[in-house]
């Protein structure tokens, strides 16, 4: 590997000597990693076994259906939502009834990297059986969150679920607590591995909570995960039908929505129900693709935080 | 756990729990799923581990919280996923796969408590879906199975999937 590069534990590799640092690579996309990486003292840690299944799909499928997919929640997993029928998640309920869009955020324009956000601080750990130890967990060191984020991210992102997308094939998704890269094993094909993810911090028995609630809903038995799978597999086969291969994709929700928001890095639509970041993603890719060198790779970073920060100055 | 080396169970004994791991397979591959849940145990421990896959000489401790589960249901949690299959809103079980169980290997063991038998048995599940497409997966199983008046009811099951990658998109499946 030619460049090999580590962000507070996490461990990325490039080919490309002619690339970015990893910093520059990441760039505002680290105010979210942080709210995992950094928000407390002990940092992060993945948990159990990883966890491997074949998947017939092209890769970038799972990565739009967890970047900025959040209107296919109310659908695609409406039968395991009305099992566990405790599930809403700013109104993403079954049939997608009523969405509250004051309740997240939709963040891109960040080289690529994309994050879905609620911001109640709590509502990562709303699909948990057992809530209240997870809640006892982030009451005690909310604090502590602040003093080293900040308020906006101690006290709305921390604890939400957030859903971090690192371009092009990392995920990671506190609340729901898995940490996910994709193998393009070929056309059509992806190995995807799955970890659960907690905070060192964390007592062991809510640890122990996570890695099982991870593995019922996003395990290989995963009551969500199972809905997932399916469906990516049969996007990609109809996308090889000679028709259906001449038509463009549709991504224009919530089109022309999107701006700046005190606070945060990146161009950013209101609610978790819009096509802002899948835009934001096929972009990146098309960017890729059309560059010979990196050098035509564009970086960029809307609404920086040094910008942000210079402002107030 | 070892089991004791008692002598076998009496034929009849052995020859009901066969039957009974026959039936749970028809049951399940034909979707009868209240009548499958109707043959669990109230207490029922349904069990599949992460499997670890190291080196042999590799001595590393063991991780943690443990390796995590596929499976790790009681009945209230089986019913859960029962009330989700049959919610009509499981996409990839619509038009529903064709699955057939296949068990073999049986092997019944005498417990201490004479109406309780460990039962040793592999499982060939073949599933064929509606691209035509077959997965074929194997797994071991250990069960618990408790005899209560005519009836046999599975106690606790701890299945072993033979899959370091899982060659399937779901397990929406009993196993």
């Amino acid at each position: 590997m030619t460049k090999v590069s580590e962000y507070k534990g996490l461990v990325f590799g490039c080919w490309d000597a002619n690339s970015p640092s990893l910093e520059d690579y990441l760039g505002d996309a680290k105010f979210f990693l942080d709210v995992w990486l950094d928000a407390m003292p002990g940092g992060s840690a993945l948990l159990g076994e990883t966890q491997k299944m074949v998947l017939g799909t092209n890769w970038k499928l799972p990565v739009e259906n967890v970047c900025g997919d959040g209107y296919h929640l109310g659908w695609a997993h409406a039968g395991a939502m009305s099992a566990v029928q405790s599930m809403d998640l700013t109104g993403l309920s079954v049939g997608n009834s009523g969405v509250d869009l004051d309740g997240g955020l939709s963040v891109a324009g960040m080289n690529g990297h994309m994050v879905l956000s609620a911001l109640d601080g709590v509502s990562g750990y709303a699909f948990y059986p057992d809530p209240k130890p997870i809640l006892e967990y982030l009451e005690a060191n909310r604090q502590t969150v602040i003093d080293r984020l900040g308020e906006v991210r101690g006290k709305q992102v921390w604890g939400a679920q957030v859903n971090i997308t690192i371009f092009p094939n990392l995920q990671l998704l506190p609340g729901l607590n898995w940490f996910r890269v994709y193998h393009p094993k070929g056309p059509g094909q992806i190995e995807q591995w799955t970890w659960a993810m907690a905070e060192n911090d964390m007592p062991e028995a809510v640890k122990t909570q996570i890695l099982e609630n991870q593995c019922l809903t996003f395990g290989l038995a995963g009551l969500f995960d199972n809905d997932d799978g399916d469906n990516l597999a049969a996007c990609t086969e109809q996308s090889r039908g000679w028709r259906t291969a001449q038509m463009d994709v549709y991504t224009n929700m919530a089109l022309g929505r999107s701006g700046k928001r005190e606070g945060f890095p990146g161009d950013i639509a209101a609610g978790l129900v819009s096509e802002h970041n899948q835009r934001y993603f096929y972009r990146r890719w098309q960017e890729h693709m059309m560059a010979e060198t990196w050098a035509e790779v564009p970086t960029y970073n809307i609404n920086s935080l040094t910008a942000q920060e210079a402002e107030h100055a | 756990m070892l089991d004791r080396p008692l002598s076998p169970p009496p034929v009849e004994v052995i020859v009901a729990v066969t039957q009974a791991l026959h039936c749970e397979a028809r049951l399940l591959d034909n979707e009868d799923f209240d009548g499958w849940l109707a043959m669990l145990d109230e207490d029922i421990c349904y069990r599949m581990e992460l499997k670890s896959r190291r080196f042999r000489a590799d001595r590393s401790p063991p991780l943690p919280v443990g390796p995590g589960v596929i499976f790790n249901e009681d009945l209230g949690r089986l019913k859960l996923r029962v009330d989700r299959l049959k919610s009509g809103f499981v996409w990839a079980e619509d038009p529903p796969n064709f699955i057939r169980r296949a068990i073999s290997n049986v092997e019944v063991v005498a417990r201490p408590a004479e109406n309780e038998v460990r039962v040793h048995s592999v499982l060939i599940m073949h599933r064929n879906r509606i691209d035509g497409t077959t997965r074929v997966l194997t797994a071991a199983r250990t069960d618990l199975w408790r005899g209560e008046g005519q009836a046999w009811l599975l106690v606790a099951l701890d299945i072993v999937l033979d899959h370091s990658v899982l060659p399937d998109s779901n397990l929406n499946a009993f196993f």
